[in-house]
């Protein structure tokens, strides 16, 4: 039986019948937060259970006003009840068309890493061709290296990259929503949860601006010369992406509520 | 069954990859695109590949272009995994089309770690 929110915000009421989606109660709370706080339109969920898409097939749906873009679901990830499951094995990922210009960006992945000591790479999302000189931003769990810290890298211009790691504390398999921001103008942050991580620079030089990109946004991969790499093995319960000025506050209870989906 | 119950990964040489959609013909099957049972009119195409992306035993049709992306190796060959057509199987194995099962860790050996 679906579960319908009292109210429902017209764009989940679209979602619902677009996607299929069965439980859109707390979407629907995320939507009516996002439009009091004025964010809609610089904000783009992609839910990943089953009851909260479409439970199989190839598309993540999503809704916000940032983009219209779905998730195109490559090489098959499992829609499980835990979430939507992508095995670096099986070369799973997921895409989405450029939607991003280089204002301040905050990016939401609520995942469960499958293993607490990966020996790979795991690039839990990016937007980062190196191969085409159009690296705009990365963010990573750090398996092939001591801890297995949590990397965020930025492109000012494509080229160079300031590369930052955390101290790899948080390494493990429970379910947690990351949040990774690169602030226009300044610097960038790392919270698990609502926990703040303190970053270190690891490699390359500081920036304070973000390379447009017009390459594809990827989930669970990295795509450099249109080949993709460094898969992640992980199942993921929901992305977001929100662009612009966001305050402490709206950030927590974002996350707060990514974390009830 | 027209695919192969189990999942395997398989590389295969460049000349063979580039041939692969023309092999669809006549190896594939039948499968839907999506095995979403609201959606009762699901199309479904010829294919050499299936995934079962639910976990539950149906399978979903994968070569086409946006659903699946095949793995570049160090050897130069590309990996692509899956449920294989049973035709398609047969031929690799009576040695009329190049292709090689690999395990997960002779994949990850092979696989190159991406710039950054």
């Amino acid at each position: 039986m679906a579960i319908l929110a009292p109210h429902s915000d017209r764009a989940v009421q679209e979602y619902r019948h677009r996607s299929g989606a069965r439980d859109t109660y707390w979407i629907n709370e995320l939507v009516k937060y996002v439009r009091s706080q004025g964010l809609y339109d610089s904000f783009r969920l992609y839910p990943f259970m089953p009851r909260t898409n479409a439970d199989s097939g190839s598309t993540a749906y999503g809704l916000g006003g940032l983009t219209s873009n779905d998730m195109t679901l490559v090489n098959g990830p499992t829609w499980t009840s835990s979430g939507l499951q992508f095995v670096s094995s099986s070369s799973q990922f997921g895409s989405i068309s450029d939607f991003l210009g280089s204002e301040t960006l905050t990016v939401f992945a609520r995942v469960s890493h499958a293993s607490a000591t990966p020996t790979a790479v795991n690039t839990i999302a990016s937007q980062y061709d190196a191969a085409n000189d159009e690296r705009s931003w990365l963010f990573n769990y750090q398996g092939n290296v001591a801890n297995d810290p949590y990397r965020l890298a930025r492109s000012a211009d494509g080229t160079s990259a300031e590369v930052y790691e955390d101290d790899g504390a948080d390494a493990g398999t429970t379910d947690r929503c990351l949040v990774a921001q690169w602030v226009d103008g300044g610097g960038r942050s790392l919270w698990v949860n609502k926990t703040g991580k303190t970053l270190t620079l690891s490699g390359g030089s500081e920036k304070t601006s973000r390379f447009n990109s017009p390459e594809p946004v990827v989930f669970s991969a990295l795509i450099s010369g249109g080949t993709p790499a460094n898969y992640a093995d992980h199942t993921a319960h929901a992305l977001a992406f929100l662009t612009g000025t966001v305050t402490t506050a709206q950030r927590e209870t974002i996350t707060d509520m990514i974390n009830e989906l | 069954m027209s695919f192969d119950t189990q999942s395997l990964i398989v590389a295969f040489p460049v000349s063979e990859m580039a041939q692969l959609e023309s092999h669809r013909e006549q190896y594939g099957a039948e499968l839907p695109l999506a095995p979403n049972h609201r959606r009762a009119s699901a199309e479904t195409v010829k294919t050499l590949l299936g995934h079962d992306d639910k976990g539950d035993g149906m399978l979903r049709a994968g070569i086409s272009p946006t659903s699946v992306s095949a793995r570049l190796l160090t050897d130069g060959r590309y990996a692509v995994a899956g449920h294989w057509s049973l035709a398609l199987k047969q031929a690799w194995e009576n040695g009329e089309i190049q292709a090689e099962i690999l395990t997960p860790a002779q994949l990850q050996t092979l696989t190159p770690q991406s710039e950054i």
